[in-house]
């Protein structure tokens, strides 16, 4: 008896997974027209959050440029496939990905843009990194290119605003990460070649909700600034508990502050927070932000703001080159001065993406962030 | 066809990381949490040594196995005095203290960065740069692995060290000496995590600490409960499953938005239920208190 169960059980979940790929494999989008942009994505673990919109905007995307004939008669078919933000799922995912031959890949994360630049390179498949703000990560990979302020960037306009304003020394909370040591390394390298003073570099891990110690520490050196940078948990502690302890210096963040979940959890205590961000401006493809809007029922911000720049960067290229994935390279090289949504951008020889609207923001009591230094 | 050969090269290395523990926890009885920090110190051993020497592969894995041999000898001295829960809890801040250095000696280990651009092997002049090549190599060192486990199984050693797993004062009767055995059972364990770490290294070419947390071990420690321990059969199966299930889920097409949640339910669910149903595993024949 036992053994009949589990054979109906095993054969059960056999006819499951093999009727289902058979149900896929007979609707797979095929032909000469089909454009197959491929996808590793953070789906599930610690760092999904940001999922939601993206893969929003990758299909209001879609949407937009079929209904515009942007790729004449060509469709556009994703496949998206979940990395976990791990090396290890991310090669598992990028492995599946290219039994498809993707014209273009999109990774969004440090980590699996560091697990996946060997394969990129063997694979000569171009790929946007997305979300990925390690200084250099596309280097000596000429299929890897950047969709995002570079963390150099970033502390080159940090450095000089707290300088202009006087806050020569500085306190860092940090997420413990490759992107937060990267980022809290390439600024404090900026910061003191520019003559400012470093005092404290303080890290939090992503889920924590209690960071009373590091600021504890960091008041103790009575910095002039404290910045604070990262992602989940912890990154909202950091401003609700500085906040607690009364510093009256200036707070520099960086654009995660702009995350409507985020924010919905700091409220007031951000307000006066200076933080440094690339500009966009949804009106350059009129029907997005309604669409958008209408998908998740969500503001976009500057993660929409980055994918949709993705699709534009990537459509353009296929327009001008084919769907060759050599010719997509070459094309995505070759823009100069393209517009879009994040206003005129251009990749350099090593797929660093140069933008040319990065300005500093502050949070005003509504939620808002103004522009205050272009 | 590259993702089967991916899927081929990760059953592999787990499959040499789960004989590993098997060692320890199916055989000893003693419930290892440590195996992802002998398996990360092989790992960035065998990459700081490729990156920094030019020995060639097999000098930099030896150098490695010699390492993570060492550091698990002198660790045997301190955590097997305790059994239990106690053990569980030296091996746990053990592998605590691993990822801390790897996350934070950034001089040495690259920090949270990593270590990228790792060289692929090259074995008396076979450059194994394909993933075919590698499917190659780590299919015969696992199938090596796999013989040696099966033949320590029932040899005087494998044979003394389960006399202790089931009595410690029966076997001491026996003029084994526990301390010696778990011992030598550890250091093996560890030797051979370690040598899956120098495989993966080499694969992927970039290592950074989170491949190598506390989640590692528990996975690894997970398929070896799902498969069954103490036996040859059982982990091999608890590979397959651990590995080949959540892989083969990606092929449900189910919606975007949802696909991954819903994916991590549907395995978390097959878990439970096959834990209720098949509390020693698939084919367990010892289950760990």
């Amino acid at each position: 008896m036992k053994k009949l169960i589990w054979t109906l059980v095993i054969l059960v979940v056999v006819g499951v997974f093999g009727g289902r790929a058979w149900w896929l494999y007979q609707h797979q989008e095929i032909g000469d027209n089909i454009v197959k942009i491929g996808a590793v994505l953070p789906m599930s673990g610690i760092v999904s959050d940001s999922n939601k919109k993206i893969v929003a905007t990758l299909n209001v995307a879609k949407d937009i440029i079929e209904a515009e004939n942007l790729l004449g008669n060509q469709r556009i078919s994703y496949q998206l496939e979940d990395g976990k933000y791990t090396v290890k799922d991310s090669l598992s995912a990028f492995n599946k990905l290219i039994m498809d031959k993707p014209n273009a890949i999109i990774v969004l994360g440090d980590v699996p843009v560091y697990g996946l630049k060997t394969r990129i390179k063997e694979n000569k498949i171009p790929t946007i990194a997305l979300i990925t703000g390690t200084a250099d990560i596309t280097k000596h990979n000429p299929y890897l290119f950047r969709a995002f302020h570079a963390n150099n960037v970033l502390a080159e306009k940090n450095s000089k605003f707290l300088l202009d304003k006087g806050a020569d020394t500085v306190a860092i909370l940090r997420i413990k990460n490759n992107y937060g040591d990267d980022m809290a390394n390439t600024f404090i390298e900026k910061f003191e070649q520019d003559g400012g003073k470093v005092l404290i570099n303080e890290s939090y891990a992503m889920d924590s909700l209690d960071v009373r110690p590091q600021i504890a520490k960091i008041l103790n050196t009575n910095p002039k600034a404290v910045f604070i940078t990262g992602s989940g948990t912890g990154y909202i502690a950091a401003f609700n508990q500085l906040k607690e302890n009364a510093y009256a210096g200036i707070v520099l963040t960086e654009s995660a502050i702009m995350d409507a979940e985020v924010y919905s959890h700091i409220t007031n205590n951000a307000e006066g927070c200076y933080f440094a961000t690339a500009e966009y401006n949804f009106e350059q493809v009129p029907t997005f932000k309604d669409r958008y809007q209408k998908a998740i029922q969500e503001e976009p911000d500057i993660f929409t703001a980055f994918t949709l720049m993705t699709m534009q960067v990537l459509t353009e290229a296929i327009k001008r080159g084919g769907t060759e994935s050599e010719e997509i390279r070459k094309a995505l090289l070759s823009l100069k001065d393209f517009d879009t949504v994040m206003g005129k951008v251009t990749f350099n020889a090593d797929g660093e993406l140069y933008l040319d609207s990065l300005s500093i923001k502050q949070m005003q009591p509504d939620g808002t962030a103004k522009i205050i230094k272009e | 066809m590259t993702y089967v050969l991916h899927q081929l090269i990760m059953i592999s290395i787990y499959l040499i990381l789960v004989y590993a523990t098997n060692l320890v926890t199916g055989l000893g009885g003693l419930m290892t949490m440590a195996q992802a920090a002998f398996y990360g110190m092989g790992a960035y051993v065998y990459a700081l040594v490729a990156l920094n020497m030019p020995v060639g592969f097999v000098a930099s894995c030896g150098i490695s196995l010699l390492v993570a041999g060492l550091v698990a000898w002198i660790l045997s001295k301190v955590v097997l005095r305790f059994r239990g829960e106690t053990f569980v809890l030296a091996t746990l801040a053990f592998q605590m203290i691993v990822f801390t250095i790897l996350d934070n000696w950034e001089g040495v280990t690259g920090g949270s960065y990593g270590l990228s651009e790792i060289p692929r092997p090259s074995l008396f002049g076979w450059e194994v740069s394909t993933v075919p090549e590698y499917v190659l190599l780590s299919v015969i060192v696992a199938a090596l692995i796999t013989g040696v486990f099966w033949v320590m199984l029932n040899s005087p050693f494998g044979l003394s060290v389960r006399a202790v797993r089931d009595n410690e004062r029966a076997a001491e009767s026996l003029r084994i000496s526990p301390q010696k055995q778990l011992s030598r059972a550890f250091v093996i364990s560890s030797v051979l995590a370690s040598l899956a770490g120098c495989l993966f290294a080499s694969y992927v070419t970039y290592i950074d600490p989170t491949s190598f947390s506390l989640t590692e071990s528990i996975f690894i420690l997970c398929i070896l409960l799902v498969g069954g321990s103490g036996n040859i059969i059982g982990p091999f199966l608890g590979v397959l499953f651990m590995i080949l299930f959540p892989e083969g889920l990606r092929f449900l097409g189910l919606p975007d938005e949802s696909a991954a949640n819903l994916r991590e339910i549907v395995y978390g669910t097959i878990l439970i239920v096959l834990m209720y149903y098949r509390p020693n595993g698939f084919k367990g024949i010892y289950s760990v208190k």
